[in-house]
């Protein structure tokens, strides 16, 4: 059985959609059957894979992660 | 040890912090160097492929040609600039990064290429063809990509960028965000750029608090410092324009052909568009028509009081 919140949390990491597709998405998943929902996943979990996103995605946590961590050491 | 001790201490609370921000996100970005450049020389044959390709690049060549030659200028103005202040060795030393790690922007420079020769689109392609297949399936005949058709991966990025730091103080958000643009605006010399867009930030804050040039005598040592810096800005700024100049033409070349492809025809907009996010910034307000009657408020008019129209002489 699908992790329900698992995948809301994927498609709102998801670097292949806008904010309007994951609201879209999120509203739909209501009326998904778990077969649907697999193939949601599956799709999201190739977007993630793509190169360019896993390169983009973890720099930009890296340099917000690292101001977070000053902000919180300045405090 | 003794000496930074009493350098933290003369500076003002603001000025440390952001001093410690900055900090902060170079020993990230080294630790990140770091990672990627033994990340790089431990994949063995998967990252050739890329390296092979990267050598017979029009984008690699232009992006070394153009960094090289700003390198250059910046290097002979900023040493004129900073004469009898500081040295140049040490002004290069603290802002770091001029050198990028190679290992670091031949990765960036292969994710940079890899997207403008459409392979992200590529990649992208089935699986909105799918996202589209399964919205037929369980919506009431809405067409999906026609509601949502693929977005540059350059407002994709900013969105999440925007998440990222929302939980940031205000002033923070903004230097960071700043500071990430410039990293997705120009991918291979990426670190090079952020050293500098950091530090053009951190002293445009610094201006804002000097005032003006008179009150330069006023300001203590390291105030003086990033003073000087911001000098050698103008100078930066322009080599900088120069290479992005040159990445967006060959990105222009390139988005022409791909929508001219049948590929093209599916989806409207093309990929790594930062750069229209910048020629939006760019383009300046038409001057009103001479025959426009200019709207005043006079001096002392309360905020909300209606404002006076004038009209100017031989209007119609």
């Amino acid at each position: 059985m699908m992790d329900l919140a698992v995948l809301q949390t994927m498609i709102r990491e998801s670097l292949l959609l806008t904010d309007a597709e994951r609201a879209y998405w999120l509203a739909g998943l209501a009326r998904m059957t778990p077969p649907q929902m697999d193939r949601l996943k599956s799709i999201l979990d190739r977007a993630r894979a793509i190169p360019w996103n896993a390169a983009l995605k973890q720099t930009v946590e890296k340099i917000a992660g690292a101001a977070v961590q000053a902000a919180t050491t300045a405090k | 040890m003794a000496k930074e001790k009493a350098e933290r201490q003369e500076l003002t609370p603001d000025l440390r912090k952001k001093k410690e921000v900055i900090q902060e996100v170079q020993d990230q970005l080294g630790e990140l160097r770091k990672e990627l450049s033994v990340r790089n020389r431990n994949t063995g044959k998967q990252d050739k492929a890329p390296e092979t390709k990267l050598q017979d690049s029009d984008v690699l060549k232009a992006l070394k040609t153009a960094w090289s030659d700003a390198f250059k200028e910046h290097q002979k103005e900023g040493t004129s600039k900073m004469k009898g202040f500081k040295q140049w060795q040490d002004f290069e030393k603290e802002m770091g990064g001029l050198g990028a790690a190679d290992d670091l922007d031949k990765l960036l420079i292969a994710l940079a290429d890899a997207s403008s020769e459409g392979e992200q689109v590529k990649a992208e392609v089935p699986l909105r063809l799918e996202l589209n297949q399964l919205s037929q399936e369980i919506s009431t005949g809405q067409k999906y990509l026609d509601t949502f058709p693929a977005a540059p991966l350059a407002e994709r990025a900013v969105e999440q960028v925007d998440k990222l730091l929302s939980k940031l103080p205000p002033e923070m958000q903004e230097f960071l965000r700043a500071v990430i643009l410039d990293f997705l605006a120009n991918f291979g010399e990426s670190f090079g750029m952020l050293d500098f867009s950091g530090s053009i930030r951190f002293r445009s804050a610094m201006e804002q608090a000097k005032g003006d040039t008179a009150s330069l005598k006023n300001l203590k040592p390291e105030e003086q410092l990033e003073v000087e810096k911001a000098r050698v800005d103008p100078v930066v700024r322009s080599a900088l324009e120069g290479k992005w100049k040159v990445l967006h033409k060959k990105w222009a070349q390139r988005k022409k052909t791909f929508e001219s492809s049948a590929q093209g025809q599916k989806f409207a907009e093309f990929p790594p568009t930062i750069f229209d996010v910048y020629k939006k910034e760019e383009v300046k307000p038409t001057p009103a028509p001479a025959t426009t009657p200019a709207i005043t408020a006079l001096p002392g008019t309360p905020p909300n009081a209606p404002s006076t129209v004038t009209v100017t002489p031989g209007t119609p």
